[in-house]
Parts: C-alpha cells; structure tokens; sequence
C-alpha cells in the first residue's frame, strides 16, 4: 500500500484572511483581490438597506392609498400610484432575493454548494439522464446521436450547424432589411416629390441600408445556389459513443452537381473555454488533436448519383473523452471540407461522444511528468 | 499560529483508475481544541486555464461539533469513496482538469483555511500539438 501525506506547512489560508483593506481592486473573471469578507458584509448590508427603504415606502405609499386620514401633509403623491408601486415592490423583491441569498450562503464553501446543487439534480425526476452515460459525469448526452439509424452503417450523424439553417437566416435578414430599406426609400421619395429636395440626413439613411440590402440578398442567392450546387453531407458511424483504443467505420455521402478539388474529412479535438474579460464574455476555441480519416481529390459529383465512400479510424487509447462544463468543453467532431472548382470551400461538423476507455491501468510513465505539446497521433 | 491540515491518500500513484476507491485519512493540528466550529471534506475536479473556473464535487462531508463524541474536530478521520468514471485528469492548451482532496475548516470566530491534496484520475497523456 502506498500512502503519500501532505501537510500545509505555513500553508496556504484561504483568501478571507487578506490582512489589508483594499481600496481600489482588480476583478478577473470571478476572482477579486479584494477581501471576501469585506464583499460579503457590504453585499449584505447595501441589500438589507435597499429592502428597508423600499419596503418602507411602498407600505407607507399603500398605506395612505387606503387610509387618506393618516396621510401627513408632506406627504405628495402624484397619478402613477400603481407605477410607484411597481418600481418600488420590483426593488423590494429584487433586494429581498439578494438578501435570502446572501443569508443562505453565508460561511458555506463553494463544495458544499456544489455538494447540495448535486444532490438536488440526482433528486429532480425531470432530468434526464441517457441510460448510456449516467456513469459518466461532464459527458455530454448522446441522445441526439444515436436516434437516427444509418443506411451503411449503424448511426446518421446529425450536422452541428446546417447548410439549410443558415440559408433560412439569409433569407429572413434579407427580406427584413428589405422591407425597412423599402419603407425609408418611399418616404424619401414623398420627400422629394413634396418638397423638391431630399435631406442630406435621410440620404445618408437609406445609402448603407440600400447597400446592406444588397448584400443580404446576394447572400441569400448565394447560400441557395451553394446548397443546391453541393448539396446535403451524410456521415455514418459504425457505433456510438465512441471508445478509445478501438477502430469505427464512417461513411461518407456527398450529394450535389459540382467538380470537386479536394473532399476531406477529419476527426477533431477541439477545446473551448469561455471566459469575462470586464462585461464581456468571450469564447475561445482551439483544435487540440487531428486525424485525417479520408481525403479523395479531383472528381465529379453528378446530379442524383452522389459521392459515397467508407473509411475507417482509430481512436488511441490516450484520447480525452467529452467533456461539457459551463465554461469549458472538450468536443470531438467530424469535420468534412470540400473545396471545389467554381464554389467556395464548405465545412461541415458532425459532433461525436468519446467516453473514457475503462480499467484504465496505472503506467509509471503517466502523470505530472509527462511534458507539454507533442502531440501524439501519426495521421 | 497557522493551522495545519494533514492529508493522507492511499495507492494513488501514480495515478487512480476510474472506479477505484479513494481511501484518505485527514487531520488538523496545530488549533485549539474548541477553536473549530466545522471542518469539511471534499473530493472534487476543477478546471484551470483561460476559461472561468468549472468545478464538481464528487464527495462531500461536513463536521461539526456535534458530530464526534468528544466534540474535537481535530482527530484522524477517514473516509472512502470509489471514483467516477469521468471527468479524467487532463491537461490540455486552453484547458486542464484537476482532481484533488480538499480539507477545509471554519474557526469560531469567522476565519476559514483550506488545504487540497491533488491526485490524477486515469492515465491520460494525449497532449496538443501546438
């Protein structure tokens, strides 16, 4: 049996104990300089004080509403009653929540939190858990993977993002910005008509809108012509969620009327975090692993008759499964790219689930040892 | 005088295998014996790197008081619990996860510290490539 000890010699007290009073503060992300305990009261103290001074106002406002007599002569009220009321019960109920909160969650670290948000999950009887991956924790559900059986092979993939989803949003912001560009034209043109003139204000309206227009429909045409010239993508797995250190099969299917260049397809690892920076929250992805599972180059995709191929991958043993937290994913995915003679490239993702490899054997060479970069797949 | 928190873990090197029962022994020296108010356990993964911070915890316990016989805190306590199957520990480019033991405990008078052991679940090696 081996046993490893650690002890926090003049160790590390948590963050509550900063000795100063700081006055000015930086703020990264979630994490402050500042004094929790200082944050903590002040929170507490600004939202009591808010609670009391509106709750006071509105039950002193309802209050005379009802009992005229007891209205003391500075007492001033105007017609929006029911507006005071509003603004005054929202900022009560408002600083209430922040307060019961506040209570709720004082001296309760971040586990016990977490421990309990847990718990109340596992109790909640809507969540739904795949049967497939209730043991497995951060996997995401492959629910929608495997609900539609395949022609070749035994599962279709759906599409991450669809060549007909993005030809529907074409089509709808180039008939709103028609309309609207439409309109400012014709009351420019009353304009013109009544008085002779038009404004340079109004030209300078409708000029970018016109030109936007313009560019929303050619949009349009152009994500219609591409997806009737290239056509649908369908990819085929031979078996899903997917398991490290085992071989799959994937087809591939490539409808359309267009000379291909080159068709490639790629298994991808890719990491996305999100994070604040200030008020804005940014998202960062990065493709941490690549495989290329087949690429086929010069040919013809006839109407009707549409491309088909099967390759096979394999997924090593050391691969990273899925993983999905609120701010940081590990995704794998299928992405097809075509690029073709008279048409600009075209990428298409299909998701897949990895879940761990199971009885995992512990190696002396694993661990805090191992060096960064190198990746290690051959494609 | 600083608290120290003693963590002992059992067969977790060089790393765990998902499923594998974690045995850990734990203990607070160095406070007086009524000075704590609660001490709290934890098993649980965390994330670091560019993004904001993710965490689950796997295993949680919570003491007061009233929970021991003598009502000192400070004594050796152990505790099991068999690991999950995921998430494994990783290190990434944007991302890395971590497991550890986290022992905190709550004094009387508000103060707070904290100690984590960290420990690896599976065997991954797979690394970017830029």
């Amino acid at each position: 049996m081996v046993a490893h000890v650690s002890r926090n010699w003049g160790g590390p007290w948590s963050a509550v104990l900063a000795s100063k009073l700081r006055l000015w503060q930086k703020k990264r992300g979630n994490r402050r300089t500042g004094s929790p305990i200082v944050a903590r009261v002040g929170e507490t103290v600004f939202f009591a004080a808010l609670f009391l001074l509106s709750a006071t106002i509105l039950v002193a406002a309802i209050t005379f509403r009802l009992l005229p007599s007891l209205k003391p002569r500075t007492w001033t009220q105007g017609q929006s009653f029911w507006l005071l009321v509003f603004a005054l019960g929202s900022l009560a109920i408002l600083s209430a929540t922040r307060l019961i909160y506040r209570l709720l969650v004082h001296r309760t670290s971040a586990e016990r939190r977490k421990a309990l948000a847990r718990r109340a999950s596992e109790l909640d009887p809507r969540a739904d858990r795949g049967p497939a991956l209730r043991d497995y924790p951060t996997i995401p559900q492959n629910a929608n993977l495997v609900n539609s059986p395949g022609i070749t092979l035994a599962y279709r993939l759906p599409i991450a993002s669809s060549p007909i989803v993005r030809t529907w949003i074409s089509a709808v912001a180039a008939m709103i910005l028609s309309g609207l560009t439409a309109v400012v034209a014709v009351v420019v043109y009353q304009q013109f008509q009544q008085e002779g003139s038009i404004s340079w204000l109004m030209l300078l309206l409708v000029l970018p809108m016109l030109v936007a227009t313009i560019w929303c429909v050619k949009d349009f045409f152009y994500c219609l012509v591409l997806f009737n010239s290239v056509g649908p993508t369908q990819v085929e797995v031979s078996d899903l969620p997917l398991i490290p250190g085992q071989r799959y099969a994937v087809f591939l299917s490539q409808a359309g009327q267009v000379n291909v260049v080159a068709l490639t397809m790629k298994l991808v690892c890719q990491e996305e975090v999100t994070y604040r920076e200030g008020t804005d929250v940014r998202t960062e992805r990065r493709e941490v692993a690549e495989r290329t599972v087949l690429e086929c180059r010069d040919f013809t995709i006839k109407a009707g008759i549409p491309f088909e191929y099967q390759a096979e991958f394999f997924l090593p043993d050391e691969a990273m499964h899925s993983f999905k937290a609120p701010n940081n994913a590990i995704r794998w995915q299928l992405v097809v790219t075509g690029k073709y003679r008279k048409w600009p490239p075209t990428q298409r993702v299909f998701p897949l689930i990895v879940i761990p490899l199971m009885g995992q054997v512990n190696t002396p060479d694993s661990g805090e040892s191992a060096g960064k970069g190198g990746f290690t797949w051959n494609p | 005088m600083e608290p120290l928190i003693s963590i002992q873990l059992f067969d977790h090197l060089p790393a765990y295998r998902p499923g594998q029962i974690l045995k850990c022994d734990y203990q607070i020296d160095a406070v007086e014996a009524g000075s704590l108010q609660a001490v709290e356990a934890s098993v649980l993964w965390y994330t670091e790197g560019k993004g904001d911070q993710d965490m689950g915890v796997h295993y949680f316990e919570r003491r007061v008081a009233a929970d021991v016989e003598d009502g000192d805190l400070r004594v050796l306590r152990s505790f099991r619990t068999p690991l999950p199957n995921s998430p494994l520990s990783y290190a990434g480019q944007l991302l890395y996860i971590h497991w550890c033991v986290r022992v905190r405990i709550f004094f009387r008078q508000g103060k707070e510290a904290c100690f984590d052991h960290p420990f690896r679940l599976g065997n991954l090696t797979l690394r970017g490539r830029r």
